[in-house]
């Protein structure tokens, strides 16, 4: 028997720790807590950067969004949900339930579809983060987005950006899925017009390429 | 509405916990962390995050089965050694919520999760768990509560799947604290309501949760598993069972443990029942003689006999599989 | 000037002609014969981009400078009067911009916990959140009452003192009742027919030779769309008001905030782009939309008022219960003499808890008696659910269909077939249904299956009804260069309206859908239909067919003039027009438009009503499901398997997003079946499931295959003959389950929902 110990932190080679020490938490917020309990508390831990702890008021940070780089303020009570719709206006995420219940703030954080509304903004500085306005590339839709055009695998459309990114981390996980794989993996996503049959169809449809 | 909070990001253990002062959480995958904070059920003045720490995400087969309770729930409904040495325990892990929160929650998250009850959860009622006067439940809305240990003034059940399972293979719990690191049975883990009210287990404030461990003799033996909801995307269990034993060579039952989920407020061991199944003959006639005389030291609640039904149904079922037997119910 | 057209009418396979009369202005209507390039097939959504991509905007999303968000109060207990409330604290908190009371006079009246006392408008959600917290008031509690059963008992603690009037929304059937009498809590009966004697009725009854009687029980179900309520208001200084809403009614909220505040209608601009759905409870400005424009309008600035789940749960409407006792007296062949309704049913403070539609309207019968009545009780009020009463009807109605033919020893479908001879449609899905099911396969035994896993077969009918209301008006445009839109006001709350608009216009030009620009969810588009009875599409599409005709007959007149030709000569293939006499000679629809004078054609044609003076046009709207279920039955747990559905909805539009709903229809049924239920918790009327985690939602693992039938109905009764599916869908679904579950199990669970504890709990008393 052998270790299975991968490291979940890395991000495309840049191990986690450097990359917040690199692109992540800025000093700017350093004069604000300097003197603050914070420090004293971080000094106590044998921590001398203060990159690693943030204040309650925040600090700017650099979130990597569907390729691209964001330099905005987090404080951090703010989910990932919030700082996308408020912050950045990607709106394209919604939030339905803000307690992880329907999903329809999935996101992908490095492949893996999370509730942003579950998700604290500060713990994705360093993470690779996937909105349903990154999946298209440039003007061309993904092969996901047209099956569920043509499969008609929505109706309000409010459900769709998180059953999309959910869908989107299926068909990167397996090339394969079947109805079984399909459903367990969208079962983190309500849809209250009932559309799921057609969403299933264009996933498998999708996978197929 | 969360209150504010400072954070701190560790990159190790021992970092950890000296960052833990008066008012502080640790957070792992802060699922629970942040349902609780949003309901304003609590509040904390700094939070401390440990999921930065590398050394508590790892899985180990080396000797035992050894987890880091920052291991996502994901990861271990995944991983191939536990999947081929203890089936219950994966099986446990892919059904647990959804694959959106199986992703971020953690082993350690999910043994140490506060009640899922629904008044516990709710600002508006000031339960006793709450440190409020009254449980709710035991006379109100109480279909999804317990069977057992609820005559205490509180009826929630414990809420972790990881647990039922981790309680049948008899796992110990490694825990840091500030003088050493400790290990607990996972069996002594968790308080009863009449132990302590407000508070579910032994896991101390500042202290962290670091791993578990499943000794390599209760690996490998055969394992039962099973999980009812009334919805089967995304719900809580309605029951949850987890037998773990042997057949020996004269075919009788040896060793099992078994371990009620959704049934009170800890893992429910039917302690009774496994020293009635050693030695006993492995045959349906005498399973079933084993479940008829078993749950009538239950006290369901109003709404809730018909876990009573479920869990003999579920004993049963269990029973016969390990057995190798076909089940007639 | 009327003009006569013939027109074939009926089933695809059995079409007859009729001469029918129709306006001068109106093109022959589509017909059974007609053969068309987008009608009636699978066309893809136009805003299929914008919802795949994230760049659909919903209320949710707007977001405008110096917008404001609001937050509402809500009681904490379910029953008082607040006397007092102190806002002034709130109102003294830094980016706290207004501070309002629910109700500008007190004492404030609190009938159900979540009712709302007090809204806040500041400048970020937190800080109204901290402002809520800071509102005091003083207040008594009083006695109150949260079932049907309590709420009927002599000296139970009354909801309202006063006498309540039926609120009415486009979602509602009729309710134009003046005779309703209001007693304790209890609003009715409403007794139909009217003139019915109750003795005389029981005595008929009691004299057929099979009776079956039985009681049956629906639970309170939330309509939980994804997107929740909410609106953001800009009162603008010069009091013109523009709003955006998560509606299904653009123009109900329009006329609600002008009422309200006594604005010309001009000058209450609605818009809704995209919303995430309605299901019936989204029509009307709401308490939110008014607060939200009283904070506007105090502050200056725009307004977000959009509910919190919880809030949703509580506030914004639901399907009542009910309780029905329900008796069928049939001859010994089977033949349905008569049927009697009593129901009651609770829509918490709201009406609407009706429930006789489908006893009323699917089955022949001599006599008939209906009592029916609202009962008050302490909860969030009722709303308009994805057609109204008749899930609940229908619950009870088919299962007792049932019974009755086990009762007589007939197979289900046959005991329907002899009770719905007169309705020839109705007999033909029951013979499409049937033989794509496998009916035939079905356990002739109800419970007989060894084993603990048991699967059972189950029928149901459903019923609604053509609704359609006049006066929308659509309006087409063509420009110079050929561009071409369609205008209304009408919102998409999912159905895909807008699709078909564009479908009808490119139908009738001969162009294609995606060159069609839609412009719709505004007021200032002209007036459209809410999208409640399922009417959207019966009541938009006939004016749009007709607008697209005139803008056509105004391009052929063109032409003609290019072509120096009359009108009569000048042919259209596609949108090409060709001289008729020479086709060698022929204008592109772009040639065409070139030449329009000044900048377009716009022409604008209304919703009239359907062509009168020729035979009864077929007002209902017949379905029939089929369940296949597996019932485990050491733990009772259900598992539904596959659903066939066959419904008829007139002449279909676009087969792709009429399947959608359908399948959509058929979901919220199972979810309605097995897993929803709205929790009071007895002692103190909090709900304890006012989220998405215990509110249980039928996801992905829940859903059967599904497969359906639509027919082609086609009456010609307007230029589209379109009918409506968005709610007959969802009616039979719960009540073919649980006939399947009995078939299964052989024990009848007449309470929904069919969750794991009852199904024990009826296994065992049936083995007692």
């Amino acid at each position: 028997m052998k270790k299975d110990k991968p490291d979940p932190n890395s991000v495309k080679g840049i191990s986690r720790r450097n990359f917040l020490k690199g692109f992540g938490i800025t000093t700017v917020g350093a004069a604000v807590f300097e003197s603050g309990q914070a420090t004293k508390n971080l000094k106590a831990a044998g921590l001398l950067n203060v990159s690693d702890s943030i204040p309650i008021e925040g600090a700017k940070m650099i979130l990597y969004v569907n390729s691209k780089e964001y330099s905005v303020h987090i404080k951090p009570k703010e989910t990932l949900a919030e700082v996308l719709r408020e912050k950045l206006e990607l709106t394209g995420t919604k939030t339905g339930c803000e307690r992880g219940s329907c999903g329809a703030c999935t996101v992908l954080i490095d492949d893996n579809p999370v509730n942003s509304c579950m998700f604290l903004a500060v713990d994705a500085v360093g993470k690779q983060i996937t909105t349903i306005e990154g999946v298209a590339s440039d003007e061309n839709l993904h092969i996901l987005q047209n099956e569920f055009i043509e499969n008609d695998a929505l109706q309000c459309g409010f459900c769709t950006p998180g059953m999309i990114m959910s869908s989107l981390a299926i068909i990167k996980k397996n090339p394969a899925p079947d109805d079984e794989y399909i459903r367990k993996n969208l079962s983190g996503n309500l849809c209250r017009c009932g559309t799921y049959p057609k969403v299933f169809q264009a996933v498998i449809k999708a996978a197929k390429g | 509405m969360i209150k504010d909070f400072e954070y701190y990001l560790p990159k190790a253990t021992e970092q950890a916990l000296t960052l833990f002062s008066k008012n502080s959480a640790y957070k792992a995958g802060g699922i629970d962390l942040l349902d609780l904070l949003k309901e304003n059920i609590v509040s904390y003045d700094s939070i401390i995050n440990l999921s930065g720490i590398d050394s508590l995400d790892f899985i180990d087969t080396e000797i035992d089965l050894k987890i880091g309770a920052g291991v996502s729930i994901q990861k271990i409904a995944d991983s191939q050694p536990i999947q081929k040495y203890c089936p219950a325990l994966s099986e446990s892990a892919s059904e647990i919520a959804t694959p959106h929160i199986r992703n971020i929650a953690t082993l350690g998250g999910n043994l140490c999760q506060k009640p899922r009850c629904w008044y516990f959860r709710s600002k508006d009622f000031d339960c006793s768990r709450k440190g409020g006067k009254v449980c709710f439940a035991i006379d109100g809305e109480n279909k999804y509560h317990s069977i057992y240990g609820n005559q205490d003034g509180c009826a929630f059940v414990n809420p972790s799947g990881m647990a039922t399972v981790l309680t049948a293979l008899n796992a110990r719990l490694q825990i840091l604290t500030k003088k050493e690191i400790k290990t607990i049975n996972l069996r002594d883990f968790y308080y009863l309501p009449a132990e302590k009210l407000t508070c579910e287990h032994k896991l101390n404030d500042g202290e962290i949760l670091l791993s578990v461990t499943v000794e390599k003799e209760n690996l490998l033996r055969k394992n039962y598993y099973c999980k009812i909801k009334e919805k089967q995307s995304s719900d809580w269990p309605i029951a949850e069972i987890c037998i773990i034993g042997g057949i020996n060579s004269l075919g009788n039952f040896e060793n099992v443990s078994i371990v009620l989920g959704s049934a009170a407020p800890i893992p429910w061991r039917m302690i009774k029942e496994e020293k009635k199944l050693e030695g006993l003959q492995a045959t349906t006639k005498y399973i079933g003689n084993v479940v008829e005389s078993s749950f009538s030291d239950a006290n369901p609640l109003r709404d809730n006999a018909y876990k009573v039904k479920l869990f003999r149904t579920l004993l049963y079922r269990g029973l016969c599989s390990i057995a190798g037997l076909e089940s007639e119910r | 000037m009327n003009k006569k057209e013939k027109v074939s009418v009926g089933l695809p396979d059995n079409l007859r002609e009729i001469i029918i009369e129709i306006p001068e202005d109106e093109p022959k209507p589509w017909d059974g014969k007609s053969e068309l390039n987008y009608i009636g097939k699978r066309v893809k959504r136009i805003d299929g981009i914008d919802k795949t991509t994230g760049k659909a905007k919903y209320t949710f999303d707007v977001k405008i400078p110096g917008m404001l968000y609001a937050k509402f109060l809500r009681s904490d207990f379910p029953a008082g009067t607040i006397s007092e409330i102190d806002l002034s604290k709130a109102q003294k908190l830094k980016g706290v911009y207004s501070v309002l009371p629910a109700q500008d006079d007190l004492p404030l009246i609190i009938r159900y916990a979540g009712q709302e006392i007090a809204a806040v408008a500041a400048e970020t959600a937190e800080i109204a959140e901290t402002a809520l917290q800071q509102i005091t008031f003083k207040h008594t509690t009083s006695d109150f009452v949260l079932s049907v059963e309590d709420a009927i008992r002599e000296n139970a603690p009354l909801v309202y003192q006063t006498t309540v009037k039926e609120k009415t929304t486009e979602g509602d059937l009729d309710s134009s009742e003046s005779s309703v009498v209001q007693e304790g809590n209890i609003r009715g009966p409403k007794i139909f027919p009217e003139d019915e004697n109750a003795e005389k009725f029981d005595d008929y009854l009691r004299n057929c030779e099979v009776i079956h009687t039985a009681e049956y029980r629906t639970q309170v179900q939330t309509h939980s769309a994804m997107e929740t309520h909410g609106v953001v208001v800009e009162w603008g200084s010069d009091d013109k008001v523009k709003v955006w809403a998560s509606t299904q009614g653009t123009f109900s909220v329009r006329n609600d905030i002008a009422d309200y505040f006594k604005l010309k209608y001009n000058d209450v601009r609605v818009i809704t782009e995209f919303m995430g759905g309605g299901f019936g409870a989204k029509f009307g400005a709401g308490l939110y939309g008014i607060m939200a424009a009283k904070l506007s309008r105090a502050t200056g600035k725009p307004v977000r008022l959009m509910l919190d789940r919880k809030g949703e749960h509580l506030s914004v409407g639901n399907r009542p219960d009910s309780l029905q006792k329900l008796s069928i007296g049939t001859t010994k062949e089977g033949k349905i003499k008569a049927l009697k309704l009593i129901s009651l049913g609770t829509g918490g403070v709201g009406t609407g808890a009706g429930t006789s539609g489908p006893i009323k309207n699917i089955y022949d019968y001599e006599k008939i008696y209906v009592e029916e009545s609202d009962v008050f009780i302490n909860a969030g009020p009722a709303a308009a659910f994805r057609a109204p009463g008749h899930p609940q009807g229908a619950f009870a109605l088919e299962q007792a269909i049932d019974e009755m033919a086990h009762k007589l020893g007939i197979d289900p479908l046959e005991f329907r077939r002899i009770n719905t001879t007169g309705n020839y449609i109705r007999q033909t899905q029951y013979v499409l249904g049937a033989e794509k099911f496998g009916w035939d396969k079905r356990n002739q035994v109800p419970g007989s299956i060894k084993g603990p896993i048991k699967r059972g077969f189950g029928v149901a009918n459903s019923v609604w009804y053509y609704i359609y209301n006049k006066g929308f008006v659509a309006t087409v445009t063509i420009n110079r260069r050929g561009e071409v839109q369609v205008i209304n006001g009408v919102q998409d709350i999912g159905g895909g309206i807008g699709t078909v608009l564009a479908m009808i216009v490119a139908e009738e030009l001969g162009l294609e859908p995606d060159q069609i620009t839609v412009k719709i969810g505004d007021t200032d588009n002209g007036f459209g239909p809410a999208s409640g009875g399922s009417q959207t599409t019966a009541g938009i599409t006939p004016a749009v067919r007709n607008a697209a005709y005139k803008a056509k007959i105004r391009m052929i007149e063109l032409a003609a003039s290019i072509l120096g030709k009359t009108t009569d000569k000048v042919t259209m293939e596609g949108s090409r027009f060709s001289d008729g006499d020479d086709i060698s000679k022929s204008l592109s629809f772009q040639q065409v438009a070139a030449k329009i004078p000044g900048d377009e054609i716009r022409v604008t044609a209304e919703r009239r009503s359907d062509n009168l003076g020729r035979e009864e046009i077929k007002t209902t709207i017949d379905g029939v499901q089929f369940a296949d279920v597996t019932v485990d039955t050491g733990t009772g747990v259900v598992k539904v398997n596959r659903i066939v559905a066959v419904h008829d909805c007139g002449r279909p539009m676009d087969r792709l997003t009429l399947e959608s709903q359908i399948n959509g229809g058929i979901i919220q049924g199972i979810s309605y079946a097995l897993y929803e239920n709205r929790i009071l918790d007895r002692n103190t009327g909090i709900m304890v499931n006012p989220n998405l985690e215990m509110y249980k939602i039928a996801g992905a693992r829940d859903v059967p295959q599904i497969e359906t039938i639509i027919m082609d109905f086609n009456q010609a009764m307007n230029s589209t003959g379109a009918m409506g599916i968005g709610e007959p869908a969802t009616i039979p679904t719960s009540a073919a389950i649980a006939n399947a579950v009995f078939n299964a199990i052989g024990v009848r669970l007449r309470s929904l929902p069919i969750t794991p504890d009852k199904i024990l709990a009826a296994l065992e008393e049936q083995s007692k």
